[in-house]
């Protein structure tokens, strides 16, 4: 009868599975050319990889995301080199057999426990087991980072760059304050036609307009701006707030914008839906000089100008 | 009743698919020279040229197993009435934990040490601490804590020599009080929990007069009729939609009590009422247990290794020492596959006489269960290996991006203590009983309405079963179980 070996010394005993081997070509694993052979960063660097899969728990004493409780790195991945143009196979591998095979108990096993530790994963380059998994992330393909991974591979991580996430985070602070001044600086005269072509009710009160504008611009600053430095925005909003006011109408019996008062034909659209529409006008009066025309009549309609002659309805 | 067959293509020998919802081919309605399915469906129920006489088996073949899961845990006793549709367990917390030291202190018989948030508040004085030095660790004893610029534990070495305590992981491992010491600080232990629900399952079918007085030429307990039929096939859908979700399911938002805002309102004006699933264990492993792969799951091989590398994610859950590696038959045959080609000395029998691996019953919490499993023993580990034929059902668990038909899955044996000295199944599902009229409750409820029901409920010449189910699944402890994926295909 076999004699159970003591769980203790066991978890010790299994250690020597787990040796450090350096990061190495070793047969046709990580054969990978010069340039894309992974290169450490300065010793002492830190390094910091992110896990990707979270999931929700509405048991959970928490709301945020809850990462997985112990998951093991592949040890083996596959990585494509541009310079040879050819897919190659890399892994934590410490020796081969003589089929070329990785020699299983030279294969290092990398557990991790990304709930424990925040979702995070930091190598400290300079200690050889770091380096070693450093290097093999560089070029694992469920490395969201690397950019010659597989992408048949479901990504398991990401390299955390503080610096470009501090740059981004910047930048979307700059873009909101750049964007919350525009819409601030937004006169009394146009606010109902910012309002309506961003969707809202052109018949609040001044103060709620500004609010939703305003509010827009801090929740999707980007494409605030977007909206604001398109050529075509001046137009876009005017025609939109012409609808609004029912200054002209999508007839939907023939796929046409048309005057309200005079039901002459404005411009043929593509269909009925607002974008469309928006879009067939705004070409129309940048690209023909009748359009152009149909449009001063059109703005000076929405300011409540004197009409000028009404342009002929086009045939 | 209209025909539509749609759906049941005949290939010249047999139906490629049913579609539940339409009428069945093999009764009344369904003539020679028909549209649908025509001719060769109807050779099912009429009688043929005299001369062209065929042999029927009579019995018809259960091919279907869907239901096995839960069967194995009814088997096993693994259930458990519930008072409420909502369920939790609750866990008590690490007694210990590893120590997180950011900066330590060069050449002194004492220092501070920096630590994160969670060390310092863990941490009481009086509390030893095994440090790392440049060369080797120490035993340091904590003196006192503060705050200032930094989560301090200012700490002396127990042998008063001079040490260098390096940036690391440290071990609190004990704690040392001076004679006639006032109390310690109190150490608050938090409880986890962890909550799963139970989930409505109801199937029904429908069959009326005629089609159920339409003789068939298969015999379902004895009986030439569909409707044994029906209800032996109604009955194991229904009990493999509980085994399926016990094991892919997926813990809803949604539940019993949260039905405001919801989309269904009770047709007798009772309400609003919502919906609830229940997490399976799939669920439960992926998100709270061990998960990984083999080195060579690509090619679909399992090594000592890779047994080895498992065990000692287990070991360090505190895992007990008997587990069911259940799995798909692909899966288990590739551990298979790895036991028959151990040497010997690999595997130590438990029966002591023999070597290698054998074949045995499984047993489970005392009951043995004749489910004919591999067994064997490694490292203080004893495994039982068996093949769910449920995991491997294309047709289900071959979604994109499944590992489950691919997986090993380790499911600890036997009971988790409890705080106080009780025990408890590592898992079992849990039902709401159900009224049953007649019977007072059962886990499942057999309701027959209409006409043709034992006690008829109005005129409709027809015959309406409904089988309905509250369960959900269990699990204690998901930490100790483990899920490794051992193929690629």
């Amino acid at each position: 009868m076999g004699v159970a070996i003591p769980p203790l010394f066991y978890f010790f005993k299994q250690q020597k599975h787990t040796q450090t081997m350096a990061f190495r070509k070793i047969g046709n694993f990580n054969d990978l050319s010069p340039k894309v052979f992974p290169k450490l960063p300065p010793r002492g660097t830190v390094v910091t990889y992110r896990f990707l899969q979270t999931f929700d728990d509405p048991y959970a004493d928490t709301d945020e995301p809850i990462y997985k409780a112990v998951v093991q790195l592949p040890s083996l991945s596959i990585c494509f080199d541009p310079e040879k143009n050819d897919w190659v196979e890399v892994g934590l591998v410490g020796a081969i057999e003589p089929d070329g095979t990785p020699t299983s108990s030279r294969i290092r096993r990398v557990w991790q426990r990304p709930h424990e530790n925040g979702g995070l994963m930091s190598l400290t380059i300079g200690k050889s087991e770091d380096d070693e998994l450093y290097q093999y992330l560089e070029v694992a393909s469920f490395n969201l980072s690397n950019p010659n991974r597989d992408e048949n591979v479901q990504p398991m991580l990401e390299k955390v760059d503080y610096e470009a996430e501090a740059r981004e985070a910047r930048n979307e602070i700059k873009a909101k304050l750049e964007a919350v001044k525009k819409a601030s600086s937004i006169e009394s005269k146009d606010l109902a036609r910012y309002a309506s072509i961003l969707g809202y009710d052109i018949n609040d009160t001044e103060e709620e307009l500004r609010f939703n504008i305003e509010n827009f611009a801090i929740e999707d600053p980007f494409d605030f701006l977007d909206r604001m430095d398109d050529t075509s925005f001046e137009i876009d909003s005017y025609i939109s707030l012409a609808l609004d006011k029912k200054i002209v109408f999508i007839s939907y019996e023939d796929n046409k914008l048309k005057w309200s008062d005079t039901k002459g034909e404005i411009v043929k659209t593509p269909d009925t839906e607002m974008e469309s529409v928006i879009s067939a006008y705004t070409n129309y009066v940048m690209n023909s000089k009748v359009g152009k025309d149909i449009h001063e009549e059109l703005v000076r309609m929405v300011n409540n100008e004197q009409p000028s002659k009404k342009p002929a309805p086009k045939k | 009743m209209p025909i539509n067959n749609a759906g049941n293509a005949w290939n010249g020998q047999q139906f490629t698919g049913s579609i539940a919802n339409v009428d069945k081919p093999y009764v009344s309605g369904n003539r020679p020279g028909g549209t649908n399915n025509g001719t060769n469906t109807a050779s099912l129920i009429q009688s043929t040229s005299l001369l062209d006489q065929r042999d029927i088996y009579k019995q018809l073949v259960d091919l279907q197993d869907d239901a096995e899961w839960l069967d194995f845990m009814w088997m096993a006793g693994k259930k458990e009435a519930t008072s409420v549709p909502t369920y939790f367990s609750f866990f008590n917390d690490k007694l210990y934990k590893p120590i997180t030291i950011t900066t330590g202190f060069s050449a002194a018989t004492g220092g501070t040490l920096v630590t994160d948030q969670d060390s310092y508040a863990f941490v009481v004085v009086g509390d030893l601490i095994r440090v790392p030095l440049t060369v080797g660790s120490a035993v340091v004893r904590v003196t006192s804590k503060n705050t200032t610029g930094g989560f301090n534990l200012v700490v002396a070495s127990v042998t008063n020599t001079s040490i260098t305590v390096t940036a690391g992981t440290g071990s609190a491992f004990s704690n040392a009080q001076v004679e006639g010491s006032l109390a310690p600080t109190a150490r608050r232990w938090l409880v986890g929990k962890l909550g799963n629900q139970t989930q409505i399952f109801r199937n029904s079918l429908v069959i009326t007069d005629v089609q159920n007085m339409s003789k068939v030429e298969l015999e379902f307990n004895g009986k030439p009729y569909i409707l044994p039929y029906e209800m032996i096939q109604g009955l194991q859908k229904h009990r493999g939609d509980i085994s399926l979700a016990m094991w892919l399911g997926e813990v809803s938002a949604t539940t019993f009590a949260g039905a405001t805002g919801s989309s269904y309102s009770n047709p007798s004006g009772l309400g609003d009422y919502n919906y609830q699933t229940t997490r399976g264990m799939d669920s439960y492993i992926d998100s709270y247990g061990i998960t990984g792969q083999t080195t060579g799951f690509a090619t679909g091989t399992f090594t000592l290794p890779d047994l080895t590398s498992i065990e000692a994610q287990l070991i360090a859950n505190r895992a007990p020492f008997e587990y069911m590696m259940a799995g798909s038959t692909a899966a288990v045959a590739t551990i298979s596959d790895f036991l028959k080609n151990l040497p010997s000395s690999g595997v130590v029998s438990t029966s002591g006489a023999q070597s290698g691996i054998y074949s045995g019953r499984l047993n489970v919490d005392g009951r043995e269960v004749d489910l004919e499993v591999e067994k064997f023993k490694h490292a203080g580990f004893t495994f039982n290996l068996k093949a769910f034929k449920v995991l491997s059902n294309n047709e289900v668990m071959a979604y994109t991006n499944s590992t489950v038909q691919k997986s090993i899955y380790f499911l600890p044996m036997g009971k988790v203590k409890t705080v106080g000295g009780g025990m408890v199944d590592y898992f079992r599902y849990r039902y709401l009983p159900q009224p049953t009229p007649g019977q007072g409750s059962s886990e499942t409820a057999e309701i027959m309405t209409g006409g043709l029901a034992p006690t008829p409920t109005n005129q409709e010449m027809n015959l309406t079963t409904t089988w309905t189910s509250n369960m959900g699944l269990e699990v204690f402890a998901p930490s100790k179980f483990a899920k490794i994926q051992v193929n690629n295909a």
